[in-house]
């Protein structure tokens, strides 16, 4: 096994930089366990009404049953909508390859239009004021697509990205010529560069 | 097992909850939701399988790290 050299920053740099250098393994795999601590709920969500026919209003993922107000507040919603949208942000300069930074823009891209969406719904939740005269809290693609089906949908279409881009920082391919400035690549590309 | 494969199996193993889910959901849409509703779910739930599909393909197909890196493929 062979020392992977990378461009850290070292303990002069400036938060950001050591975000996206020293810190970034460490920070993407706190990031990862909350991204999939946050889809193992939707995934219980959703087996609770798909699998076992429990009524929508009463499948709560598993800690909705122990706390429901986890699962019926729109902060909590929206906090994790815009955890998600600043960690996105914050760890992409540390996305050094043209590939992994394609895919993982892609995902805070999508989130970012996700986060609007919860905080069109935070907002309705916090007036009293809901739109399009319906009588609880409603986004705008809510109008078609009901509410566990479309927060299903834009999580894996954040998520899909997200583990993609992943992947290609893990394995940078053979062509990538971006410098990493972190530790968490499996593959050698590094090694060709000075630090 | 390369560090490569096993990461691979892990995003699978998750993308494949994401599939069979969309598949389970598509089918009790159709049969629990006004249709214009099922409708609509049953679009974003083919569009998130296929979101999960091209990223396995994607990851499968993928890249080879090279020779001499923290993990060269010998396991």
């Amino acid at each position: 096994m062979a020392t992977i050299a990378h461009a850290a920053v070292g303990p002069s740099g400036s938060f950001m930089e050591r975000l996206n250098s020293d810190w970034h393994e460490v920070a993407m795999r706190t990031f990862m366990v909350i991204v999939l601590g946050h889809w193992m709920e939707h995934f219980l969500q959703t087996f609770q009404i798909y699998v076992l026919g429990w009524p929508v209003p009463q499948a709560k993922g598993m800690l909705g049953l122990v706390f429901p107000s986890l699962i019926t507040s729109e902060v909590m919603h929206y906090g994790y909508a815009l955890v998600m949208l600043l960690a996105l942000w914050a760890l992409r300069p540390g996305f050094t390859g043209k590939q992994e930074r394609w895919w993982w823009t892609l995902a805070l891209g999508i989130q970012f239009f996700h986060h609007i969406e919860h905080a069109l719904l935070q907002y309705q939740a916090a007036s009293g004021h809901f739109f399009f005269g319906r009588p609880v809290p409603t986004s705008i693609a809510q109008l078609w697509v009901p509410r566990v089906e479309l927060h299903l949908f834009y999580n894996t279409i954040v998520f899909v990205p997200m583990i993609v881009g992943m992947y290609y920082h893990l394995f940078p391919p053979v062509t990538e010529t971006g410098r990493p400035q972190c530790s968490c690549a499996w593959h050698s590309r590094s090694l060709a560069s000075p630090v | 097992m390369t560090a490569q494969n096993a990461i691979r199996l892990a995003m699978t193993a998750f993308t494949g909850i994401v599939l069979a889910l969309s598949a389970v959901g598509i089918r009790w849409t159709s049969q629990h939701q006004p249709p214009s509703a099922a409708l609509a779910s049953g679009l974003v739930l083919g569009i998130s399988s296929t979101f999960a599909l091209v990223a396995l393909v994607i990851i499968w197909r993928g890249t080879s790290p090279g020779p001499g890196g923290r993990d060269n493929g010998n396991g």
